[in-house]
């Protein structure tokens, strides 16, 4: 196997131990933070003895992370080999945004003409606070954060916050993308944060048709910005695809709605 | 050594690796209820039942407790998870929502070796219902009916999550095995009415059709419930 040459492994950008957290739940957190924000890039080798190092532990809490990214596609594990931190994958990615729009929009359904006050308020809040950050510079997480948070508000009222979290996990691809977007300064946060006030009168006023309609909009708007996305950044996807063509071909079934 | 407690499906394969074959048993003998809801999971003997390191089975039990199926209590022992109810009813919604687009997307146009693997799959079913078959199979084959669809409609990976989602839900339809096979002979009726409508392409039928199906789990006897209360949370 070819090792030589190969550059070490970057610097994870390591956040402070939470007091709750075992070695091995402080691993998976760090990492899968830096996979998801495209520090450890899409194809990077994952070194587990530089990573241990690095966040002061023992290897075994790192391989229990790493076992665990590799049950949600964020790491692939080669036999007799290292493991990587997994290429992009555009059907991944299809699908993970089909899922979202089959559960949020029947969630949202169910909940138009069923609110209650805390939900109110707590969609009302998050809109304010997305007003506030979404369109200043060098907002990356908090933007990604208060548009997850809006999202999950949903999924929580209507008690299905278990839902949430695996539907979450079948989004880490769609997610990466949305990192790279927002990175690139491509992601149209004013449309974004529009779309958010709609769905906020929707369900106040329970006006659920076209839900799922809504949701595809929502969700792939920046579908346009994909083939740039590729074009630069071809070593990060499973599956190059050129040109505007290939990705509507990819992405046809969500248009079937 | 003692009794064995796990029962082995399918001997391990070659390109399994440990940790993979100790996920695979214990999921299994935890969703047909041989390890039962609540039951204490001891590390080190079921390392030596599968005849291997404690490394994979711990790895195993780290990922069925992101599944919800097991429980790791402070004191590092883990159990079983009971049956929670309100897990129940977010899998059976899971199940409620999804199942329909993979069904209307196979009902779009079926392909030849789609209908061919339902095809041989309900007489399958049939055969487990049968005298001398095997009631456990026949739930096996059940999974294997839906997960058969997701992927003619090509969402294999929601398939994945949507089966994580259901570990309680599919745990209390597993009451039915226990049941006996009056309560499964409806279900093998109702699989063969969903292949009918996908073969004739009957959209319209399909969502009646699949919430029904998903539905049996609310009339489970009471007596059985209660005879089985010690496997649920809340009863």
């Amino acid at each position: 196997m070819l090792v030589t040459g190969r550059p070490p492994m970057r610097e994870l950008k390591i956040t402070a131990r939470q007091n709750d957290e075992n070695n091995s739940e402080y691993a998976y957190r760090v990492l899968r933070e830096n996979i998801m924000t495209l520090r450890l890039s899409p194809g990077e080798t994952l070194n587990e003895n530089a990573i241990a190092e690095m966040l002061s532990s023992s290897r075994t809490p790192v391989r229990e992370a790493l076992f665990k990214l590799r049950q949600q596609n964020l790491v692939d594990v080669f036999p007799q080999s290292a493991s990587i931190v997994s290429l992009m994958d555009l059907d991944l990615l299809r699908q993970g945004v089909l899922m979202r729009r089959i559960v949020e929009s029947e969630i949202v359904k169910n909940l138009c003409g069923n609110l209650n006050q805390e939900l109110i308020a707590s969609l009302r809040e998050s809109l304010c606070l997305q007003r506030e950050h979404f369109f200043s510079p060098n907002t990356v997480y908090l933007s990604t954060h208060l548009d997850d948070e809006f999202h999950r508000l949903t999924y929580h009222a209507a008690r299905k916050d278990n839902i949430y979290v695996f539907t979450k996990r079948l989004c880490s691809h769609f997610d990466r993308i949305r990192h790279l977007v927002i990175m690139e300064g491509k992601m149209n946060h004013r449309s974004i944060f529009a779309q958010h006030q709609e769905l906020f009168v929707r369900l106040l006023t329970g006006m659920d048709k076209g839900l799922e309609q809504f949701y595809q909009r929502h969700l792939i708007g920046y579908e346009s910005y994909m083939p740039l996305m590729t074009g630069r950044y071809p070593a990060y996807f499973k599956q190059s695809p050129s040109g505007r063509d290939r990705w509507r071909a990819l992405l046809e079934p969500l248009y079937k709605a | 050594m003692s009794e064995p407690i796990l029962i082995v499906d399918r001997a391990r394969e070659k390109s399994e690796s440990n940790s993979a074959f100790a996920y695979r048993v214990l999921r299994d003998n935890i969703m047909r209820l041989r390890l039962s809801p609540g039951c204490v999971l001891n590390e080190g003997m079921l390392s030596a039942e599968l005849g291997i390191s404690r490394t994979p089975v711990r790895e195993a039990i780290i990922q069925l407790k992101e599944e919800n199926l097991v429980e790791v209590n402070p004191h590092k022992s883990s159990n079983v998870s009971l049956i929670n109810f309100i897990l129940v009813h977010e899998g059976f919604f899971a199940r409620a929502t999804v199942d329909p687009v993979a069904a209307s997307v196979v009902c779009d146009g079926m392909d030849g070796g789609t209908a061919a693997g339902l095809e041989a799959n309900l007489a399958d079913q049939e055969k487990a219902l049968r005298k001398g078959g095997s009631l456990h199979r026949f739930f096996v084959l059940d999974g294997l009916f839906h997960e058969i669809l997701f992927r003619a409609a090509g969402m294999d990976h929601i398939w994945e999550t949507v089966s994580r989602i259901t570990t309680h839900y599919d745990r209390l339809c597993y009451f039915d095995v226990l049941a006996g096979s009056s309560r499964l002979r409806p279900v093998l009726k109702e699989h063969q009415e969903l292949f009918a409508a996908l073969r004739a392409q009957a959209a319209a039928r399909l969502p009646g059709l699949i919430k029904g199906h998903l539905s049996h789990f609310k009339n489970l006897h009471p007596f059985m419930l209660e005879e089985y209360r010690a496997y649920f949370q809340d009863m």
